[in-house]
């Protein structure tokens, strides 16, 4: 089902951008333009394709993008402090109560947006994707009370616990091309400002009692809970990726009468997103009974650590003679 | 178009004022010791093991050291248990500290560097004072008064000593005596109960019923006792000298009682109290030491979401600027209430709740030395093993309370 909603708005968005493509080339009152570095609009027509050859093959390209792109983030989260409820009385116990988080990377969250680049050459580009990015993680924490004189005297406790944390992001990102031509490999670093939307917490409770006479688990109870204030605001911090880019279609030169579109460029591409402080927000920790004294769970302080991988597609709104 | 054009180039200087700007706010001011407020529940993987926090100090560490109550095979009065916790609420220690050593009473009381409580022999059911040192652990006898037993409630005296309530089965009398800091008894005197509530005690301390609101204090040159006189559960007054009873608030029965009582100023004190299904607090009334009266007299503010005959713990506190008294209880639905009054005007200030999803029950509460608060429960945890637990309030929290700034 989300799968089925990134791709519509994927596909929303990619005709919008496509629209705005078009209404800029049609406001200016003239078909779009191939040859020229000053108007910067892509469009279509065959008037003057040798010299849009000739100037293509001096070193035309695009300057100015806009597009789409979505995917999906691999989310893991580093806990660089620790924080308990139920607390061993017995510190040589191997009661250690601690959280066990899920593998590294193995939440599926999404993302969603808008991708926009500017040339500065024919290799550096700086590019500003603001989207909607959601990230996942989760963990595991669990209890056991038993009697040694009676086997059958225990219950275990195992909450399962999931968060998903969304953000209107804002990526800022200096991209290098490592060559020039349609096939075009690249690496990118930068920063992102994420504005957090919604947060959700999900425990399933899992209880085995043996002394209720049950083997099996007799209760499974799920929990969901909005804890928008548990997390920051902000989130802040560097990402750093690669990805190959594929320009196709119309170009300069090669633009096709009924299109009008340009060049359309398709990207692929992976980023490691490393954030840079706490996204727990301290003062509200302990604020909700419900998940401190109810479910003995308390957040741990958080870093985001996410890897994205992205699909997108740009659409060319000027051209520049490099 | 060239309006779309200079938006498009502004794009990445937007971004980098975006990024700058928004890191300089929430993100910076994301800080909170975790000694300022935590939730602990201390636990065992062990079954059969039971807990019951009874009373809560502050040491020198900033820690905290927790008297309570544990379950032991070989009596069915419950073992006195302390353990001790870091300023963070990590566990530390836990000692048991004798196995004679029964009934611990509410009331940590400082004596120097050290901590002293009284509890009850598990055989003969006389008093110990027993002094205990937070940093090692350790514990020393300081007293046992054989003939005072069933120790029931204790309360310091700003001049030194204690005020010690205790039951005679065999004359059945409360007995109240005031001791000096060794536990050493200046007088010791009786008060007729004229019925034999023996049972009614042995089930307050075992907790196979409702916990009865034993009490002794101070109010001007008398002592009070909260206990059973007279064929009813009672608050008497009693001269501080010789332990002359000089006054009375009966109640009818063990259903009407005082649930608790601090001393405000002079005679003039914030109590609680139940009747039967109610619970009314009274933020202030003035009791007279010297004359008779009756606890359904006391007019309060009732309150029908607390537990049948709720327990209060009744504190001077002063947070935000303000002489507050909090009110400690239990709801219904097994939350911690804790409710403010300003003490010059009676006027509620505010109310918390602790504690949701699971049972917990207030024993105790103090101010901490970083202005906040303190809250020892009881609960059971996941719903069946009783233990002991701790909420913390940060300062910002209890001024809240007191009804301090508000959160924005």
């Amino acid at each position: 089902m989300k799968v089925k909603s990134l791709c519509i708005t994927l596909l929303m968005l990619c005709f919008a951008s496509v629209a705005i493509a078009q209404f800029a080339g049609k406001k200016d009152g003239k078909k779009p333009r191939r040859d020229s570095n000053k108007s910067g609009l892509f469009g279509g027509g065959k008037k003057n394709q040798k010299s849009q050859v000739k100037s293509r093959f001096q070193g035309e390209a695009p300057q100015w993008q806009l597009g789409v792109k979505g995917g999906v983030n691999l989310g893991h989260v580093e806990a660089t402090q620790s924080y308990t409820v139920v607390t061993p009385l017995d510190l040589g116990s191997n009661l250690t109560n601690a959280k066990m988080y899920d593998q590294a990377y193995s939440n599926m969250g999404n993302h969603i947006g808008l991708t926009s680049s500017f040339a500065v050459n024919p290799n550096i580009s700086l590019s500003f994707e603001p989207g909607y990015t959601t990230v996942k993680f989760g963990y595991e924490t669990s209890y056991q009370w038993s009697q040694f004189e009676d086997q059958q005297s225990y219950v275990n406790v195992t909450n399962d616990v999931d968060h998903s944390i969304s953000y209107l992001d804002f990526p800022l990102m200096l991209r290098y091309h490592l060559k020039t031509g349609p096939l075009k490999p690249y690496i990118q670093l930068g920063g992102y400002y994420g504005f957090r939307t919604n947060a959700d917490k999900n425990i399933n409770t899992r209880i085995e009692d043996g002394a209720a006479g049950g083997l099996d688990e007799i209760s499974n109870v799920s929990e969901r809970i909005g804890v928008d204030e548990l997390f920051l605001r902000s989130s802040a911090g560097v990402l750093g990726g690669a990805g190959v880019s594929l320009d196709v279609g119309s170009s300069p030169t090669g633009m096709n009468a009924g299109s009008d579109l340009g060049t359309v460029r398709f990207s692929l591409g992976v980023n490691y997103r490393y954030g840079l402080h706490n996204v727990v927000d301290v003062k509200n920790r302990y604020d909700d009974s419900s998940l401190t004294s109810g479910s003995y769970d308390v957040t741990d302080d958080l870093e985001l650590r996410n890897i994205e991988i992205y699909l997108g597609c740009q659409f060319t709104l000027k051209y520049k003679n490099f | 178009m060239k309006f779309l054009n200079s938006i498009l180039a502004r794009i990445p200087g937007i971004g980098a004022i975006i990024i700058i700007l928004a890191t300089s706010c929430d993100i910076q001011d994301n800080t909170v010791e975790p000694q300022d407020v935590f939730t602990r529940v201390y636990n065992t993987d062990n079954y059969g093991d039971a807990f019951y926090p009874i009373s809560i100090a502050q040491t020198a560490d900033s820690g905290y050291l927790i008297l309570g109550g544990r379950e032991v095979t070989d009596t069915q009065f419950l073992s006195a248990y302390l353990i001790k916790v870091d300023a963070q609420g990590d566990f530390q220690w836990e000692r048991t500290p004798s196995e004679n050593y029964v009934n611990p009473l509410n009331g940590l009381v400082k004596s120097g560097t050290s901590y002293q409580f009284f509890c009850m022999d598990k055989l003969n059911l006389g008093t110990y004072l027993v002094q205990v040192e937070d940093q090692a652990g350790s514990f020393t006898q300081v007293g046992y008064l054989e003939a005072l037993q069933y120790p029931l409630a204790i309360s310091s005296i700003t001049s030194g000593g204690f005020v010690v309530q205790g039951y005679n089965r065999e004359d059945q009398t409360t007995v109240l005596a005031r001791l000096n800091q060794n536990a050493v008894a200046i007088w010791q005197e009786e008060y007729d109960t004229f019925e034999d509530v023996e049972e009614n005690i042995i089930k307050h301390m075992i907790r196979t019923s409702r916990p009865l609101p034993f009490m002794t204090g101070s109010v001007g040159n008398s002592f009070f006792f909260n206990g059973f006189y007279n064929y009813s559960f009672s608050m008497g007054f009693v001269n501080a000298s010789d332990g002359t009873l000089t006054g009375v608030i009966n109640g009818p029965g063990v259903d009407d009682a005082i649930s608790g009582a601090t001393q405000i100023n002079g005679n003039e004190f914030a109590m609680a109290r139940y009747s039967f299904l109610e619970n009314k607090i009274i933020p202030s009334y003035n009791i007279s030491v010297n004359s008779i009266e009756a606890t359904g007299d006391l007019e309060g503010l009732q309150f029908d979401e607390l537990t049948q005959q709720a327990n209060f713990t009744i504190k001077k506190v002063n947070a935000a600027g303000k002489a507050t008294v909090i009110f400690g209880t239990e709801t219904k639905t097994g939350q911690i209430l804790l409710l403010a009054y300003d003490q010059t005007d009676q006027t509620l200030l505010g109310s918390r709740y602790l504690g949701f999803g699971q049972p917990y029950q207030m024993a105790d509460f103090s101010t901490t030395q970083d202005g906040g608060l303190i809250v020892l429960a009881s609960t059971h945890i996941t719903g069946r093993f009783p233990r002991l637990a701790l909420f913390k309030l940060s300062q910002f929290d209890l001024e809240q309370l007191a009804g301090g700034p508000q959160p924005q």
